[in-house]
C-alpha cells in the first residue's frame, strides 16, 4: 500500500482513480467520507505535481475534483448537512455514488480480464458456401434466359432517368458559370482604368448598359467597397439610394 | 432417430459460421422448440464429453454455434497472423466492463464512470469488433450508444447475462461488505 507521500498524480488516468486510491490508503468508509482530510491531502498532491513542472494545463480534470471537493467540503459545514448525514441530502452523495460506480466497473474489469485469459481468443469462420461443402450452386428460381427485350426497355428507362437527373445539373452549371461573368477583380481594373481620363465620377456610370444585371451591380458595389478599404478610392452619397461619386484618393 | 438429429445439429451448425438462431434450426430440423432443446442439450454434452473433439456448442445470444474448446484456443493463435491476438489494456478491459454493465451507452456516460476520457480506446474496441452501435440517444446532439459484440461475449466466456457477476452483488449493502471484508 502506497503512503500518501507516495501517491503521484502521473500515475493515475483520472482523479475519480486518484481518489479512489487515496480513499484506500486511508482506509476511509466510502458511506462516510472525511471530506475534509480527502481535500486536504488532494490538494496537497496537486500543489506537490505542480512543483514537481507537472502541466496543470494537462491535469485540468484533477483540478475540477479538487473544486468539486472543496464545495462539498463547504457544505458540510452547513447545519442542515450534519444533520442529513447519508440522506439523500449528503453534499457527498453524488461523489459516492460515483466512486461506487468506479469500484464496480474496476472489478469487473478485472472479472473480464480473467475471463479472457480463460476463454479468449476465438477463431473466426465465415459461413461455408454451398461450393465449400461440395454442393451445387442452387439459386431459387435461378433463369438463364434473358429476354432482350426487357433488358433494353429497362436500359431505355435507365437512361432517360439519367437524362432528367443530369440536365438540370447542367443547367445549374451554366448558371454558376455565368454568375462568375462579372469578377469583382475585373470590375477594379475597369476603375482604374476611368480613373486615368476623370479623378470622379458616378457609380451608375461604370455600367455600360441602361439596366445592368443583379450581378454586375454586385460584383462592381463590392469592387469600390475594396478599394475604399485599401483607400485607393473615397466614396460619398448625399442622399439616402441616391448617387454615388466616386473620386480617386489622393492620399492626404 | 436421435443419433440422426444430433450429427444433422452439428452439420449445420458446422456449415453455418456464425451460428444458427433456434427458430433456424427448428425450421431445418423440422422440430418444435422442446426437442431442439433436447437435441442441443444432448449435442452439447456429447462434444463436451468427448476429449477427442476439439468442438463444443455454446450459445451467444440468440446464436448457437459450434466453436473450439477454450483450452486448444491458444494453440491455434500461432496459425492465425492477425493482430486479434494482441493483448488488451487495462483500460480498454475497464471500458468494456462499463458498456457491458450499462448497455447502451454513449461514449459520454463511458467517460462519466471511468473518470477519464474513452474515445481512443472505444473506436479501437469498434475496430477490434468487440464493440458495436447501436443506435442514437434520443436527446440534442443524438449521441451515438453503444454496446459489446456478440464476438466480445464469446471471447469473454459469457453466453449472456446470466453469466455476468449478478448485479445484486455489486448493490450498495454489498459492496460495503466487500470493503469490510477487505480492510
Amino acid at each position: 500500500m502506497e503512503t500518501i507521500d507516495q501517491i503521484e498524480i502521473k500515475a493515475y488516468d483520472s482523479p475519480l482513480e486518484l481518489l479512489d486510491q487515496l480513499i484506500r490508503v486511508r482506509k476511509a468508509d466510502l458511506f462516510d467520507l472525511p471530506i475534509a482530510e480527502l481535500c486536504r491531502h488532494y490538494l496537497e498532491i496537486l500543489e506537490e505535481s505542480s512543483r514537481q513542472g507537472l502541466d496543470m494545463n494537462l491535469a485540468s480534470e484533477f483540478i475540477v475534483m479538487a473544486a468539486t471537493l472543496m464545495e462539498i467540503k463547504t457544505r458540510m459545514l452547513l447545519p442542515e448537512a450534519l444533520e442529513s448525514t447519508g440522506g439523500e441530502d449528503d453534499p457527498r452523495r453524488d461523489l459516492v455514488l460515483q466512486l461506487m460506480a468506479y469500484r464496480r466497473m474496476k472489478a469487473l474489469a478485472t472479472d473480464l480480464e480473467e475471463r479472457y485469459q480463460r476463454f479468449g481468443p476465438v477463431p473466426e469462420r465465415a459461413s461455408l458456401k454451398p461450393s465449400d461443402l461440395g454442393l451445387p450452386d442452387q439459386k431459387v428460381g435461378a433463369s438463364t434466359d434473358l429476354d432482350p427485350e426487357r433488358l433494353w426497355q429497362s436500359a431505355e428507362r435507365i437512361s432517360s432517368q439519367n437524362e432528367e437527373r443530369y440536365n438540370p445539373q447542367s443547367r445549374t452549371i451554366r448558371r454558376l458559370l455565368k454568375r462568375e461573368q462579372w469578377s469583382v477583380k475585373d470590375k477594379i481594373k475597369e476603375i482604374w482604368r476611368r480613373f486615368k481620363s476623370s479623378s470622379k465620377f458616378l457609380f451608375s456610370e461604370l455600367f455600360a448598359s441602361k439596366n445592368p444585371s443583379k450581378g454586375e451591380r454586385i460584383s462592381t458595389f463590392l469592387a469600390i467597397l475594396e478599394m475604399a478599404q485599401q483607400h485607393e478610392l473615397k466614396v460619398e452619397q448625399k442622399q439616402a439610394f441616391g448617387e454615388i461619386s466616386l473620386e480617386k484618393y489622393d492620399g492626404d | 432417430m436421435e443419433t440422426n438429429y444430433l450429427s444433422k445439429t452439428e452439420a449445420l451448425l458446422f456449415a453455418s459460421g456464425d451460428g444458427l438462431t433456434a427458430e433456424e434450426l427448428q425450421s431445418y430440423l423440422a422440430v418444435e422448440e422442446r426437442e431442439l432443446e433436447v437435441i442441443l442439450q444432448s449435442l452439447q454434452s456429447k462434444l463436451a464429453e468427448d476429449q477427442d473433439t476439439a468442438l463444443m456448442l455454446c450459445q451467444v445470444g440468440e446464436q448457437y454455434l459450434l466453436t473450439i474448446k477454450p483450452e486448444l484456443r491458444q494453440d491455434l493463435v500461432e496459425l492465425s497472423n492477425s493482430t486479434q491476438s494482441a493483448k488488451l489494456s487495462p483500460a480498454s478491459y475497464e471500458v468494456l466492463a462499463t458498456v457491458l454493465y450499462n448497455q447502451p451507452v454513449t461514449r459520454a456516460q463511458v467517460e462519466l464512470v471511468r473518470g477519464v476520457n474513452s474515445d481512443g480506446i472505444m473506436t479501437r474496441l469498434l475496430e477490434r469488433g468487440l464493440l458495436e452501435e447501436c443506435g442514437v440517444l434520443e436527446q440534442p446532439g443524438r449521441p451515438a450508444l453503444f454496446r459489446v459484440t456478440d464476438k466480445f461475449m464469446l471471447e469473454m466466456g459469457l453466453s449472456s447475462a446470466k453469466d455476468l457477476v449478478p448485479l445484486e452483488l455489486l448493490m450498495y449493502e454489498n459492496i460495503r461488505a466487500l470493503e469490510e471484508g477487505e480492510a
